[in-house]
Order: structure tokens, then C-alpha cells, then sequence
């Protein structure tokens, strides 16, 4: 009977355990996260009239038709996809970029967090390195119908 | 620094370094490589197969489905032969039976007679009465197989029956009939009503429509056996006649060495039964199609290999050996432009009415520029014109826009706001106006820079749709805005109210100020569209769009604001239409009656205060016999006190207190030292062993340096955060940064005073083919840090000039110590001439300020009396000259002297500390400069260098005077009054008087002020002879006189303060005309009456 109850005992311990081991299933160390809130999309043409593309690290991902729209819900992104953010984001080292090139239809991507406000701009790809270009892709993966 | 003489090891040893000194001194250097890369990929026709422009065209016809599908019909066994029946199922297409008429005779026949024995005998399935009388052998052969072919036509009354023609073959024991002939059961009335002239005249006019007509040369005729057309009577399968058959002429033309049309017409009543280009080759083609108006249009389209595409090659900028000078519509498949597909026919017909309207509207704008500018396609060169049609979102969703996308025009399907966008003409003319503007003055797309750019794209799609003046009726849904328009030049307000879709200011006193849109561009180009408006209505549209054209591809460059925009159409008015014309003067009033108006200069001149402390000369050792590498010396090239033994790669840069001097030692790390003799003390600030070079701001604050490899940057280090920024150095071309080639390094560096810019050189490569490329040096500024915001800046970069001369190349630029705008550079030549010039960067004046024999690296004296700079002496050795320089600082009269051998890279310095600052410029513009009174107007104040107060005067004006930076004034009496603003900041100020600045006139309209207490013209009317009074003037005057044309018809020029002149109209048209009066910067008009 002691044998039982010790065995039953390891097994709740090692339950509890291989719970506990599950439970956080992000890969990006607690430290490198942080709030952030992304606005991207495209500025300008004939009418002006594009839409803004909103992604928050709480995983709301918004939509608004244009400039002075409300924004809509589109989804809900889940914590993979966050951390592939947060990841982008700093491979890209996004607060030290200063791109700023404007031409008639101009891509932007605007990102606060950690205190930071940044917003690049570009009209050719390859105006952004690399790792912005991955980044954008990424954001554009997310909000694809 | 003259040393002994050597021995010969140590000599050849010498040798050897000098050419490595020669190398670093040199602006020659090697430098790792780097591929240059372009996304970008263009649509390939093979020319080889076809031919240059010609106006030919192919059109509909009842038989476009001709030998496009394979018809299917069931085969018939009959006995022993196999019947195959054609679409009318009455003719067969196809016979085959046993040798019947063979066995039954033995008699020899000729194939002919066999073949007619043959059809004879199935009449009947043939459902001919008589094939004697019917058909008629062409041709009969026999073959290597001893098998007989008889070929044969058909006639109906004598008449060939066109497209009828077949065989009878017989194989061993087969007799077989193929081909086509007709079922004729009707009677056809063979009488013709119209002659064949008559036919002939009908096709050729009709052909005139679609191609030009050109007499072939003699040895063509001869090639083609064609000397003129040809008309035979035909009986056509005519399925509108009541016998489905017709008489007809048949008429062969050859309108032009390359085309052969086919014409059948009626020989009845003369209609065009059909019409086709029987030429047969790939290239360029016509078809009918549908647009999104529901029009049916004629299209351009192009052959190769058997598939039709969205291709015009019609025009004369196609270039067939290159394929290039297209105009293509593709589609992007509903990607946001990463994919595209080409847009093809197997049959050339289009039933894509988008595609249909992209591609006919991309023609007629083309066609806009072309015949009213002469402008060969976009770029100006005859290149590629793209559309891109079903564009999206980047979400996928469809878009509510169109756009210029660098090289494409691009056109989303509509969604909320808008119907697709390709369907409207000034949307597409709006669109390829973007890339002119790119390709020419190239206007930066933010402020009002971007505004000019989108009013400028505004303005020719409105000239392109000149029916009205909106912008995007066609497509703009009323749920969106309620005009029904997007814009309206005529009247920007369109209808709504400033924050709803659609309005735009129409005066500077609305302008937008924030920061969206990039500064409003598409806002606060409504200014300039009515200013265009009103001169288009005021001279027409054919004057506007030429002076318009003329200013964007003359005079606006990428950084040009409202004023530039002003001065330049003024100017290409004048260039089109000469000074003091009525286009002119109504350029003026466009312009003032939108609030952009013209400002006197503030001419002051700014220097800093002189450097207090002694001058210095540093000077690069090149003498390798001796260890010391850096010494100091007097400005004179005497007493010599060595700093450091440490070999450089580049010229030292030294703090504006002559602190510290900069350098990057030979092992490629950045040191610095304190120019002191005695001073052991040697730092090394960056320990990264790959700079090549080094430059610190003026106050110390901030370090700049660029690497030793291919690195298309330069890095800013801010001692006060330690950190590095990397700036990407680009050429700001019209085009972008330039896929063949650009920027590849920089190499000289230094900071302008303020410590915001950098002045820089950089070798740029440019590749016009796999092997041909060209090379030069090049100077930019660069914005690396904003002092208001204390932070790094935004990396924008403007070249010191928009284009160099062939073979040129400018290089080491430097500031003068005390005058900001002035700078000094190295210029060469061709590999062979090389000068030091000097350019004032306020007003871009040149000057030169001493030739030389390599590139110098000049420097500028404490004083700025002298420049610096080393070359090569008559005995091959590097040394250093100074030279005096003019008061302008930008160039000299005297002659160089060398006053140090084996040194380079001089460098002036001096040891006190001043204040680097400023006083203001000041400056300030108006909202309102004239009008009725009472005038309220808002004052805005332009002054430079950050004043922190005002001082305003507003003479007659309420109030008259004010303390704010931008007042606002009212104005109740008629007069002209002048406004004064003294601008004040810590380092001092400025005051700036506009004399006769405000006209106030008594309610007549803007621009014309009653002259009764001023100048008076009397008598008026008069029959001849008018007097001028000016007895309020007293200073010299001008007179001009317009007809009621606006044509200038009499100048006076009154002098040495004459009060009263005389305007003699005698032998003029009797009427009204126009009197200006202008004396300085104030100007009056009158109206007189010759009666």
C-alpha cells in the first residue's frame, strides 16, 4: 500500500510537472517581449483611399477602410504568430531604422513599443533590407483574406 | 622636410612606398566589390519578325471565327464510299469511293475526263446539276506515285465562285473529291449595278480609314507582280442576301509596302461585304473592343507566335530591334501588383472591357503628350508605357485607387468609393502625368513639393478629359462624395466643407498644415489647380498646358515650393509669350489670386564670427624617409612641429576650437590627437579596424567616418548617447535610384556648421550596357542630425548638382570657416584637368579659384582670405600652395604659391572657441496681398536661423505693430503700404522692409488699383493723344500699354523723375485698352478709351 500511494504520489508530482513543463509553449524568452502596436499598409495614388492594417500584441488584428475609418476587428492572431513578431521586429532592429522614401504609392510600416514611435516609408522594395521585407511579409501573411 | 639624399636599396624602397602614399594621397583607391541588383522585369517582343510602324489595322468582319475552331461533323458511308458533309451539310468536304467509273470503261480518259466522268457520276451528292457546267479544272498533275490530282473551281454563270475550290484525286483504286465548293440553289443575279471603278473607289476610300496609302516603288511592283490594284467579279458566299450568295468585286490593293488588303464589294449596291489584311506576318494588329463605357473601340493589339496580346506597337516610338516603345496593359491577377500575367487572344478578340479601357486610355494619353508636346512616351526617350489592371489591396480586398508605381500604371477595381478606375481617361492621364513629372522636375512627393506634383498630374488629366474640369466624375460614387467628383479644379471647395472627402483648399489662407498625407499633398494641391483653372479660362487651355508643360520640364526641380511654381510659370510664360503679355500678366493674377506671391529678397549676408584663437596649418608628411607623419606648421609653411609618427589613411579633421584633430590611422582605426607639439597623448576612438575615413561637427559633438570597403554608407557616431547610425548614401535621381548603377562609396566627409549636414563626395558608377559603364565623383549633403529634436536626422540627400558634364567629376568638398553657404571643391576633367572651384550655395554661383595638376583636398584660412590645397611640383613631388581669394570667397586673381613640399592634405585650423551661431534672416510672406478694403490678411513669418521674437510694423494697417511670430492685420484705407519685421535670436537680428507691400484698392478687381490719388490719365477718352501725371511719384516709371487682345502695343520708360508723359494712340484701332504704370515693386492699371 506504501508503494501504491509513493507511486501515485511520483505521478501526480510528475503530472503536475509535465504540466507546468507544457504550459508556456512561446519560444521568445519572457524578457524580449513587450507591448507593441503596428499600423502598416500603403499612403496616396488617384483618391488616397487605402486602407490601415493594425496589429496589437494582445493579437487583435484591425482593419480600416481608410485613414478615418473606425477600426474592425479582422482576427485574432495566436501566440506563435506574436512571437514571429517579436522576432521580426527585432532582427530588423526597427527602432534604429531611418527610411524614409515617398513617391506617389508609398508602403509604410509605423510600430510603438518600448517607448519607441518609428515609421518607415518605402516605394521599392529594395529601399527596406532584408529583414524589414521579412517583417513585411509576415504582417501581410497575417491580414491576407 | 627636404631630406639627403638615400642610398639606391633604400631609394628603390622609397620608391616603392611612394607609390603607396601616391595611392592614399591620390583620390584613387580599391575597394572590395559589390553586385547591384534590380527587381524589375519587363516584357520581351521578338522584333525580328516584325515590321516597323505603319498605320495599317485590321477590323471586324462577319468572318472573324474563320478558321478558329474545328468543326466536327459526322461521316456518311454510303455503300462503299465515305461521305463528310461541310457546315452547310450540303456540300460534301469530303468523297471517297471505289474505282466504279474505272471498271465500268476501259477506254483511256485523261485525268480530266476521268475527274468529270467521276463528279458526273454523284451529282446527286453533290446536289449539282451539272458539274461540266458548273466546275472548271485549274490545274491537273500527276505525282511520283502515279496518282492523278485535278484541281477545280467553280463558276456560276461563267463567274468564279470565290472560296470554292477542291480536289479529285485518283489513288489505286480510289476516287476521292476534297475540299470546298458551294451549294448554289438560288438564282444570283449576275447583272452588276456599279462598275468596277465605282468598287475600286468604294475600297480605297474605305481603306484610307484604316491605312495609309503610299505608291509602291518601282521594284517592288515588280517583286510583287503589283502595279496597281485589281478587281474581278466574284459570286461570295453572302449570308445577308436573300440567295446567301452575292456578285461581287473582288479587289486586291496593296496600300504600302507591307500590307495586302482583300475587298469584296457588292456589285449591286456597292456595301462592303468584307474586308481583310491578307498580309501574313507577326507584329503589330487591330481589333474591335468594348470598353467599360460600353463603347466599341478600335484597340491595338500584337501578333507573335500565334497568340495575340494587350501590346501597342503602332506608334513610331516602337523600336522593333530593341522591343522597345510599347504600350501594354497587363494583369495582376487581383495580387497588389506582385504577380502579373500578359493579357492575350488566340483570335484577337477581347472580351476583357477593363483591360479594354486601360490599354485605349494609356494610348490617348500617350498620344496627349506626343502631339501637344512632342513628348516621346513617359520618360521622354520612347520608352515602355505599362498598365496593370484588377490590382489590389495588400489584404487582397479590392482597392479604391490607382497609382503610379514608379514605372507602372497601376488600377484597382473600385470597392466603396470608386468604380473600377481604369475606366476613366483623366485617371490614366493623371496616372502617366505622375511619370513625367518623375522623369523631369522629379518633384519630392511631400509639402508642397507634392502638392505641385499632384496638381501637375491634375491638370493634364484635366487637359487630356478637357470636356470639364473635374477629376474622377467618371468613376467617383456620389455615396462617397456628393459631387459625383473626386476633385474639381474650377472649384476645389467641391461643393463640401473643409475635413469631408473632396474639398481642397483654393488659397493659401486654407492651406493644410499638418502632417498626413505627406503634408497634404492631395489636399493642398487644390491651390494650384485653381491658379491653373483661372489662367486657362483667362488666355484658354492650348496657352496654359504649353506654359505649364514648360515650367515642369524646364524650370520646377524635386525641392520646388509654391513660389518656385510661380516664378516658373511666370517664366515660361514669358519665354513662350514675352514679357509684359497678356499670358503673363494673367499668370501674375492667377497666382496672386491663390495667395502665392512673389517676395522681395532679403539680400543680408551671414558670416560667423571669426575663429579668435591662432591659426594653424596641419600638414601630411609624404616625405617617407622621415617617421613623423603629422605636423603642424604656421599658416605661412614654417616652423614645423611634429605630432605623431602614426601613418593615416586620410586627411585629419580637427574641432572647430583646434582641440582635437580626427584621423583614421593606416591599420584602419579611428584616433585622435591633440595638435599640440609635445603632446604624447594618442586616443583611439574606434578600434574597429575598417574605417578609411574620419570627420567630427564643428563643436565636437559628433563624429562622422566611412569604411574601407564598397559601403554605400557613411556612420555617425553621437559621442553624447554613444551611438552609431548608419546612413545609406542614393543618387536623388528623377528616377529613383538608378537600377543600372549609382552610388557606390563615399570618401570625402565634413560637417557644415550647424553639425546638421554632411558635405560629401561619393564614386558613382553608372552601367549603360554588360560592359560599358561610367564612373565619377560626385558631392551630396546629408541630413545626419536635427538639433531641434536633438537626435539623429532623416538621411535626405541633395547633390550639389543635378547633372555633371560628361567626363566631370567634383570631389572633396569643404566649408569655408565663417560663411555657410560658401564651400570649395576639387573638379577634374577627363583624367586630365583639375581646378579648385568655389560656389556660393545660397545662389549657385561659381567661381574658380586656382587650376592644378591633381585633386587638391582644398582647405579654407581662418579668415577665409586663402585656400590651401596640394598638388604635385615640377619635381613630382607632392606639396602644398595657397592662393588669396576675392571678397566672394569662391574665387581668386592671384597666382598659387607653393609654400611646403612633400606634404599633402593641408588643413587650416585655429585655437579659440566661438559661438557657432546665427543671427536671423528675416522673412515673411502674406496671406492676402491685395484686395478691397477693409482687408484682413494674416502675416506668416519665413525668417531663418529659429528667431525667438518679432517685431512687426504694419504701416496703415490694424494693428500696427505686433510681437507675434504670424499676426493677423486688417487693412481699412486704399493706399500701399509697407510692412517691416525685425527677426531677433541669441546671436542677433534682422529687419527686412517691403515697401508698397499691400495695395488696397477701393473694390475694383484684385490687381487694378483706380490711379486718382497717385497717377492720373487724362484726357480719357481721348481721340488720340493721352497725358500721364505722376506727380506722386517722383521716381523714374514705366508705362505699358495693352490692346483689348492683351497684346502689348506701346512701352514708355519715363526718366529723371518726368511727371507727365504722353501715350500717343494716333493710327490706332479706336476701343479700350489696358495702361500700366510700375515703378519699382509697385505697379498700377487703368483703363483708357481711344474714341
Amino acid at each position: 500500500m506504501f508503494e501504491r500511494n509513493f507511486l501515485k504520489t511520483i505521478n501526480i508530482f510528475g503530472f503536475i510537472f509535465l504540466m507546468l513543463s507544457c504550459s508556456n509553449t512561446s519560444k521568445v524568452p519572457k524578457a524580449d517581449t513587450f507591448p507593441f502596436e503596428i499600423h502598416f499598409g500603403s499612403t496616396g495614388g488617384f483618391t488616397n483611399l487605402n486602407p490601415v492594417f493594425i496589429i496589437k500584441s494582445n493579437g487583435e488584428v484591425f482593419k480600416k477602410d481608410n485613414a478615418k475609418a473606425n477600426p474592425l476587428l479582422l482576427k485574432n492572431i495566436d501566440a506563435t504568430k506574436i512571437d514571429s513578431i517579436y522576432l521580426l521586429i527585432k532582427q530588423s532592429n526597427f527602432a534604429d531604422l531611418k527610411i524614409s522614401n515617398i513617391s506617389n504609392y508609398t508602403n509604410y510600416i509605423e510600430i510603438n513599443y518600448e517607448k519607441c514611435n518609428n515609421k518607415i516609408m518605402w516605394y521599392n522594395q529594395s529601399q527596406i533590407p532584408t529583414e524589414v521585407q521579412n517583417l513585411y511579409k509576415f504582417l501581410l501573411s497575417i491580414i491576407k483574406k | 622636410m627636404n631630406r639627403s639624399l638615400l642610398l639606391i636599396v633604400a631609394c628603390v624602397f622609397s620608391a616603392s612606398l611612394f607609390a603607396q602614399v601616391q595611392n592614399k594621397v591620390s583620390k584613387t583607391r580599391s575597394k572590395s566589390a559589390a553586385p547591384y541588383t534590380t527587381s524589375f522585369k519587363s516584357v520581351t517582343i521578338n522584333g525580328q519578325n516584325s515590321l516597323k510602324a505603319s498605320k495599317v489595322t485590321s477590323t471586324t468582319s462577319l468572318y472573324t471565327n474563320v478558321g478558329t475552331s474545328t468543326l466536327t461533323v459526322p461521316s456518311k458511308q454510303v455503300g462503299i464510299a465515305t461521305i463528310i458533309y461541310g457546315a452547310d451539310s450540303l456540300a460534301p468536304i469530303y468523297f471517297e469511293r471505289k474505282n466504279e467509273s474505272k471498271l465500268k470503261s476501259a477506254s483511256v480518259q485523261t485525268p480530266e475526263q476521268h475527274c468529270f466522268s467521276f463528279l458526273n457520276d454523284i451529282k446527286h451528292n453533290l446536289h449539282v446539276t451539272s458539274p461540266l457546267q458548273s466546275f472548271v479544272v485549274s490545274k491537273s498533275t500527276t505525282d511520283a506515285l502515279g496518282q492523278q490530282h485535278v484541281r477545280l473551281s467553280q463558276k456560276y454563270n461563267g463567274i468564279n465562285v470565290y472560296s470554292s475550290d477542291f480536289y479529285v484525286h485518283f489513288a489505286g483504286d480510289n476516287e476521292i473529291m476534297n475540299g470546298k465548293y458551294s451549294v448554289i440553289n438560288s438564282s444570283i443575279n449576275t447583272l452588276p449595278k456599279i462598275s468596277k471603278q465605282q468598287a475600286l473607289q468604294i475600297a480605297s476610300n474605305d481603306l484610307l480609314t484604316v491605312a495609309p496609302i503610299t505608291e509602291l516603288p518601282d521594284n517592288l511592283k515588280d517583286i510583287y507582280n503589283y502595279s496597281s490594284p485589281t478587281t474581278d467579279t466574284v459570286i461570295l458566299e453572302d449570308k445577308r442576301s436573300f440567295a446567301k450568295f452575292s456578285l461581287a468585286y473582288h479587289i486586291i490593293i496593296r496600300p504600302n509596302a507591307i500590307d495586302e488588303w482583300y475587298y469584296f464589294v457588292n456589285a449591286a449596291n456597292g456595301n462592303i461585304i468584307k474586308k481583310f489584311n491578307n498580309t501574313k506576318y507577326d507584329g503589330p494588329a487591330t481589333a474591335s473592343a468594348t470598353n467599360l463605357n460600353g463603347v466599341s473601340t478600335t484597340i491595338n493589339t500584337y501578333l507573335q507566335k500565334g497568340k495575340y496580346s494587350l501590346i501597342d506597337a503602332s506608334e513610331s516610338m516602337f523600336d522593333a530591334a530593341k522591343g522597345e516603345g510599347i504600350i501594354q496593359t497587363l494583369d495582376a491577377q487581383n495580387t497588389a501588383g506582385n504577380t502579373y500575367a500578359e493579357i492575350t487572344s488566340v483570335n484577337n478578340t477581347w472580351n476583357n472591357p477593363k483591360a479594354v479601357s486601360a490599354h485605349t486610355n494609356a494610348k490617348q494619353a500617350y498620344l496627349y503628350f506626343k502631339n501637344t508636346f512632342n513628348r516621346n512616351s513617359i520618360n521622354g526617350t520612347g520608352g515602355n508605357i505599362y498598365s496593370f489592371i484588377n490590382v489590389t489591396n495588400s489584404d487582397g480586398s479590392q482597392m479604391d485607387n490607382a497609382f503610379w508605381s514608379d514605372k507602372i500604371m497601376c488600377y484597382g477595381n473600385g470597392n466603396v468609393g470608386f468604380e473600377p478606375l481604369m475606366k476613366a481617361i483623366d485617371v490614366a492621364a493623371h496616372e502617366m502625368a505622375h511619370g513625367v513629372t518623375q522623369n523631369t522636375a522629379g518633384l519630392e512627393y511631400e509639402g508642397e513639393s507634392g502638392a505641385i506634383n499632384e496638381s501637375m498630374s491634375d491638370i493634364f488629366g484635366a487637359m487630356v478629359d478637357r470636356s470639364n474640369w473635374y477629376i474622377g466624375e467618371e468613376v467617383t460614387k456620389t455615396s462617397y462624395i456628393a459631387s459625383g467628383r473626386l476633385r474639381d479644379m474650377s472649384d476645389p471647395h467641391n461643393g463640401t466643407s473643409d475635413g469631408n472627402n473632396g474639398w481642397q483648399p483654393k488659397h493659401t489662407s486654407e492651406k493644410y498644415t499638418g502632417t498626413d498625407d505627406h503634408g497634404g499633398v492631395h489636399t493642398n494641391s487644390g491651390i494650384c489647380n485653381y491658379a491653373y483653372y483661372l489662367l486657362a479660362t483667362a488666355i484658354t487651355k492650348e496657352k496654359a498646358e504649353q506654359i505649364y508643360y514648360r515650367a515642369l520640364t524646364t524650370y520646377l526641380t524635386k525641392s520646388s515650393q509654391f513660389i518656385d511654381l510661380r516664378l516658373a510659370v511666370i517664366k515660361s510664360a514669358k519665354d513662350l509669350y514675352t514679357d509684359g503679355s497678356n499670358e503673363v500678366t494673367q499668370c501674375v493674377k492667377s497666382f496672386d489670386a491663390v495667395g502665392i506671391n512673389e517676395e522681395q529678397p532679403n539680400n543680408y549676408t551671414q558670416t560667423y564670427p571669426v575663429n579668435p584663437g591662432q591659426d594653424y596649418l596641419l600638414l601630411y608628411n609624404t616625405d617617407i624617409s622621415d617617421d613623423t607623419t603629422l605636423y603642424r606648421s604656421s599658416v605661412a609653411g614654417t616652423i614645423f612641429q611634429g605630432l605623431t609618427t602614426t601613418n593615416m589613411q586620410g586627411k585629419a579633421s580637427v574641432v572647430d576650437d583646434g582641440s582635437v584633430a580626427y584621423f583614421v590611422s593606416a591599420d584602419k582605426e579611428i584616433k585622435g590627437l591633440y595638435p599640440t607639439p609635445n603632446s604624447t597623448d594618442e586616443t583611439v576612438i574606434s578600434p574597429d579596424k575598417f574605417w578609411q575615413n574620419v570627420a567630427v561637427s564643428k563643436d565636437g559633438n559628433r563624429m562622422a567616418a566611412i569604411t574601407s570597403y564598397i559601403d554605400t554608407a557613411i556612420y555617425v557616431y553621437d559621442f553624447g548617447s554613444d551611438i552609431w547610425r548608419k546612413f545609406i548614401l542614393y543618387n536623388p535621381s528623377t528616377e529613383g535610384e538608378n537600377k543600372n548603377g549609382g552610388v557606390l562609396y563615399a570618401d570625402a566627409i565634413e560637417f557644415d556648421h550647424t553639425g546638421e549636414y554632411l558635405i560629401y563626395d561619393s564614386y558613382n558608377v553608372i552601367r549603360s550596357s554588360a560592359t560599358d559603364s561610367i564612373s565619377y565623383w560626385d558631392i551630396g549633403l546629408i541630413k545626419v542630425w536635427d538639433k531641434q529634436s536633438n537626435t539623429f536626422g532623416d538621411g535626405t540627400i541633395s547633390k550639389l548638382f543635378g547633372n555633371l558634364p560628361d567626363s566631370v567629376s567634383i570631389g572633396n568638398p569643404v566649408f569655408s570657416k565663417n560663411s555657410p553657404n560658401i564651400i570649395a571643391f576639387d573638379y577634374e576633367f577627363g583624367g586630365t584637368e583639375y581646378a579648385i572651384y568655389g560656389l556660393n550655395l545660397e545662389d549657385m554661383t561659381l567661381g574658380k579659384i586656382a587650376d592644378n595638376n591633381t585633386f587638391g583636398y582644398p582647405s579654407f584660412s581662418k579668415l577665409d582670405d586663402k585656400i590651401a590645397y596640394h598638388t604635385i611640383n615640377n619635381s613630382d613631388k607632392w606639396s602644398v600652395a595657397t592662393v588669396g581669394l576675392n571678397a566672394d570667397k569662391i574665387s581668386s586673381t592671384e597666382t598659387p604659391l607653393i609654400i611646403v613640399t612633400d606634404a599633402a592634405w593641408p588643413v587650416y585650423y585655429a585655437t579659440g572657441t566661438r559661438i557657432l551661431g546665427l543671427a536671423p534672416k528675416a522673412n515673411f510672406t502674406v496671406s492676402y496681398k491685395s484686395g478691397a478694403a477693409p482687408l484682413s490678411t494674416s502675416f506668416f513669418d519665413q525668417s531663418t536661423n529659429e528667431p525667438t521674437s518679432w517685431l512687426w510694423t504694419f504701416e496703415s494697417g490694424n494693428p500696427s505693430s505686433s510681437t507675434a511670430q504670424n499676426p493677423n492685420v486688417t487693412y481699412n484705407s486704399i493706399g500701399t503700404y509697407a510692412v517691416t519685421l525685425k527677426a531677433t535670436n541669441g546671436f542677433g537680428n534682422n529687419t527686412v522692409v517691403k515697401s508698397g507691400y499691400i495695395n488696397i484698392g477701393d473694390g475694383t478687381a484684385i490687381g487694378e488699383i483706380t490711379l486718382k490719388d497717385k497717377i492720373s490719365v487724362y484726357p480719357n477718352p481721348s481721340t488720340g493723344i493721352f497725358e500721364v501725371s505722376a506727380k506722386e511719384f517722383g521716381n523714374d516709371y514705366e508705362i505699358e500699354v495693352y490692346n483689348n487682345q492683351g497684346i502689348i502695343v506701346k512701352k514708355i520708360i519715363s526718366q529723371n523723375n518726368t511727371i507727365t508723359t504722353q501715350i500717343n494712340l494716333t493710327g490706332y484701332p479706336l476701343g479700350l485698352y489696358l495702361v500700366r504704370i510700375s515703378s519699382g515693386t509697385e505697379s498700377f492699371t487703368t483703363r483708357i478709351v481711344k474714341n
